[in-house]
């Protein structure tokens, strides 16, 4: 894999950036990949700032005014080049934008066409070698409004040289620089893909990044729309031929997260029954650990999409976290929005699992025995709590995976909506099972449903109480020793959170029960188990946040193996920008160590420095 | 051939997840826009679309009686500057009128359709009707609205090119206005004064010239000869219309030089 380094963006003034006369300016962004390149793309930097008024490019604007009146020529922004001397190949983009009235397509296609000749020769000067090869991405006209009978075109292109060698290696530069590009180009304030498209902060919607404040629940609720409205999405735009290159920026964002330092304290190091290097005290380097790539937003009024694509870098594990459609404001505003797929249930409810402060710190199975070596660091409530559970394909659900109502992804479809004005909340779901993979592996259905009260109005204030029943039906076994048996995991939870100014408080209580556990099993497994969470985040400043968070885990299941567990984290964030955090937490067992044989005991400290960048 | 369970059964339950689905797609057609409950025309009626459409849209921020205070109202600047917009007492940044007016209909509704860099999303996906009747309700929560209507400044045409030498003198003028007291005599640095405090005492930072997507009253060149005409009530941002009387041309020396500090026009 090749390491990107981005250089600073380079500006260089021709003249005023709207002239009318024939000026333009050129904005310049390298991208380098490899250090071996620097120097070369320095000197080539310093050639091209002596590149002013290009002739070939103006020529193209200047024809586009001769054709289509005033207001040409806005800017040139940007033009990327690549560089990678190991396989000398060369790529670039450029994405030209410019606004005028009544452009004809043959104004488009000679614009195109003159642009690609400058950057041909922009080429030829920086790499010193002749492009041969090339391809129009896109080229679209937008018409703004009715009455400023004013259009914006967008135009951009690609190159590449012919060489066969080196074709694939720099189209997928040719990409990672559209990326770059696309992503840089409207990025005036904040980061993922819907601040770009609506050309907000992130905290319109966030109170502090994952956490969502009011507007940014309802305009998820309203399946990836502004509250209170239906968007046109991206197909209508195309239908009509809106659509924009932005767009993909406007669709795409991406997540990465680690933990730079992560240091373990334990009572008692290298228990019987353990691996080898898994329980011990340890100081690891361990960023990156999760990379999430996703795109989102509304494909049509009133219908929305959502997609994670998730890789575990230490686990090289890569899948589709979360996939699902919606489709909003049926029958009327807010009277039921679905949702259908590879989705969150506690999306919408007051304390969402997947949107808490302190990351989930993942445990650790023995790979034989299923054994926990390693507590892990998760909200407890929305944990599974039982240990001995088999998912249907008979593997083990540990007892902190995400589970039933709280789960991070599930198949399924729901109804949800405010038929009642914005005070209540309900919400429908039907799931193939718990853990399911695709497909169902049995006929039942899990069910579950919640009515959620919210107060939102005024004063900086919002709050609310979800209550949650979760019904299952044969959606785990349990081994009784002759083989294993179907059970029903249920839970029932409430949840509920609070925020004032900078105070964020949120937390939820589960109880799940086993029922029609076998009669071989009765005396040996605890049917019932229960959870509480309770999270506090409260900004320092606009840049530092500090989250305390306070997890308890009445463990059941299996009773050689249960063991309740109760932790607290602290975590202090500093957000450098809106979308780049430097974060400290300690995690602190507030139960006794005992003999350390429990890995919920054993474990007593854990301290994690890490970076998450989202954009 | 049709599909056959191991039982030789129809599979029924396939076959009512499929026409389950094809119900909700059908039904994903059959949407209403907002507001639709009241349909006469009037003010009054305005006045009561437009308040379903506030408690929909607009609420989150600038809350239920329009004080700028909604839930999500605080998180948008947190410690500093900016928070929605109380509609009730407080001055509009955004105006055609003279400092201390508030602002025509007009620029509520520019306002609402462009949206604020950073802050307010565009609500183009109201209807331009849906907008008019919001801007009926907002204006509702501030008894002087029922006064005479705010009249506007007069924005002459731009009568100058960006030429070279307009550049120049807006950058003289630039100087001698003493713009870079707040945005910095390099033209943008915003980064450099961090002890401005707008009107409820927050601090606020000047913009970065060199940024016109971050431009808030808009960037295009009538845009920012607005601004500087009006200045931003509220802000450290003074109304330069009493140095621009009878100096019109000067207004678009300046909205010249100031776009020229950067390649991008904005939005």
């Amino acid at each position: 894999m090749l390491g990107l380094k981005l250089s600073s963006a380079i500006t260089q003034h021709a003249r005023s950036p709207y002239a009318h006369n024939h000026a333009s300016t050129l904005t310049g962004k390298r991208t380098i990949v490899g250090s071996a390149a620097s120097l070369h793309l320095r000197s080539v930097t310093n050639r091209c700032s002596s590149t002013r008024d290009t002739p070939s490019l103006l020529r193209a604007f200047q024809l586009a005014r001769t054709h289509s009146g005033q207001h040409v020529c806005n800017s040139v922004a940007p033009v990327s080049l690549s560089s990678n001397p190991l396989v000398e190949q060369a790529s670039g983009a450029a994405c030209i934008s410019f606004h005028a009235s009544h452009l004809g397509p043959w104004e488009q296609r000679t614009i195109t066409t003159t642009a690609y000749s400058y950057l041909t020769s922009l080429f030829d000067q920086a790499f010193g070698a002749r492009m041969t090869g090339g391809v129009y991405m896109a080229t679209r006209v937008t018409k703004q409004s009715p009455r400023s009978q004013e259009s914006s075109c967008r135009l951009s292109l690609s190159l590449w040289t012919r060489h066969r060698r080196n074709r694939v290696s720099a189209s997928l530069l040719c990409m990672v620089t559209g990326i770059t590009i696309l992503s840089t180009v409207d990025t005036a304030h904040a980061i993922p893909a819907f601040a770009r498209k609506y050309n907000v902060n992130c905290t319109t919607c966030h109170t502090a990044p994952p956490r969502l404040n009011t507007f940014g629940e309802r305009f998820l609720e309203n399946g990836y729309q502004l509250p209170g409205t239906g968007d046109r999405g991206i197909l209508d735009k195309t239908l009509s031929k809106d659509a924009t290159l932005d767009e993909v920026g406007h669709y795409l964002g991406f997540r990465l997260r680690g933990n730079v330092l992560r240091d373990t304290r334990y009572k008692r190091e290298h228990p019987p029954a353990t691996e080898p290097g898994i329980v011990k005290n340890s100081t690891d380097l361990a960023f990156p650990e999760t990379f999430s790539l996703f795109t989102a937003g509304s494909l049509s009024t009133n219908i929305g999409f959502f997609v994670e694509l998730e890789a575990q870098l230490q686990e090289k594990e890569v899948g589709i976290e979360r996939a699902f459609l919606t489709i909003n404001n049926l029958i009327r505003q807010d009277l039921a929005h679905v949702r259908v797929g590879l989705l969150d249930p506690s999306a919408a409810s007051s304390f969402s699992t997947m949107r808490q402060q302190l990351d989930s710190v993942g445990e650790s199975l023995h790979p034989s025995s299923h054994i926990v070596q390693r507590a892990g660091l998760t909200p407890l409530a929305a944990a599974a709590k039982f240990y001995g559970l088999l998912d249907r394909s008979g593997q083990v659900i540990s007892p902190y995976a995400a589970s039933l109502y709280n789960s991070a992804s599930e198949t399924g479809i729901e109804i949800r909506g405010r038929p009642f004005g914005d005070w209540l909340q309900y919400q429908i779901g039907l799931l193939n099972g718990s853990h399911e993979g695709f497909g169902d592996s049995n006929k039942g259905k899990d069910l579950y449903g919640a009515l959620r009260l919210d107060y939102a109005r005024s004063s900086y204030l919002s709050a609310s109480v979800t209550g949650f029943i979760y019904v299952g039906n044969g959606n785990v076994l349990v081994a009784d020793g002759a083989g294993t048996r179907d059970v029903n995991w249920h839970r029932v939870g409430i949840g509920a959170h609070a925020r004032y100014k900078m105070l964020d408080v949120h937390g939820m209580i589960t109880l799940d029960t086993i029922t029609r556990i076998p009669a071989a099993r009765a005396a040996t497994f605890d049917t019932s188990a229960s959870g509480f969470t309770l999270a506090v985040d409260t900004h320092l400043s606009n840049q530092t946040l500090v989250s305390l968070r306070y997890d308890h885990m009445d463990a059941g299941g299996d009773i050689t193996q249960r063991t309740s567990q109760s932790f607290v984290g602290l975590q202090i964030k500093h957000y450098v920008r809106d979308n780049i955090a430097l974060y400290a937490r300690n995690d602190i067992n507030v139960r006794r160590a005992e003999n350390g044989d429990a890995a919920a005991r054993n474990l007593r400290n854990a301290v994690f420095v890490g970076i998450d960048v989202a954009y | 051939m049709s599909p056959i369970n191991r039982a030789g059964q129809p599979p029924y339950a396939l076959s009512h997840v499929t026409a389950a689905l094809l119900a909700v797609l059908a039904l994903a057609q059959w949407t209403t826009p907002i507001a639709d409950a009241v349909e006469s025309s009037g003010p009054q009626q305005a006045h009561a679309r437009g308040r379903i459409i506030y408690n929909r849209a607009c609420l989150w921020c600038h809350g239920a009686d329009g004080r700028g205070d909604g839930p999500a109202g605080w998180a948008i600047g947190r410690f500093a500057s900016p928070r929605p917009r109380d509609f009730v007492e407080d001055g509009f940044k955004f105006r055609s009128t003279p400092s201390g007016h508030r602002p025509t209909d007009q620029d509520l509704f520019r306002i609402i359709t462009r949206g604020i860099a950073g802050t307010m999303p565009p609500y183009t996906s109201l209807s331009e009707s849906e907008r008019w009747d919001v801007i009926a309700y907002i204006t509702s929560f501030n008894p002087e609205s029922a006064s005479e209507p705010p009249l506007p400044l007069a924005i002459p045409t731009p009568p100058l090119l960006p030429a070279d030498a307009s550049i120049a003198k807006g950058r003289h003028l630039y100087e001698t206005l003493g713009c870079p007291s707040c945005h910095d005599s390099t033209a943008g640095n915003s980064g450099t004064r961090t002890d401005l405090l707008d009107s409820r005492g927050l601090a606020i930072r000047p913009t970065d010239l060199r940024s016109p997507k971050s431009f808030k009253n808009g960037a295009r060149p009538e845009d920012i000869y607005r601004t500087l005409i009006t200045g931003l009530d509220g802000t450290p941002m003074p109304s330069y219309a009493e140095q621009l009387t009878g100096q019109e041309d000067d207004g678009w020396h300046l909205a010249n030089y100031i776009l020229s500090l950067s390649a991008d026009r904005g939005p």
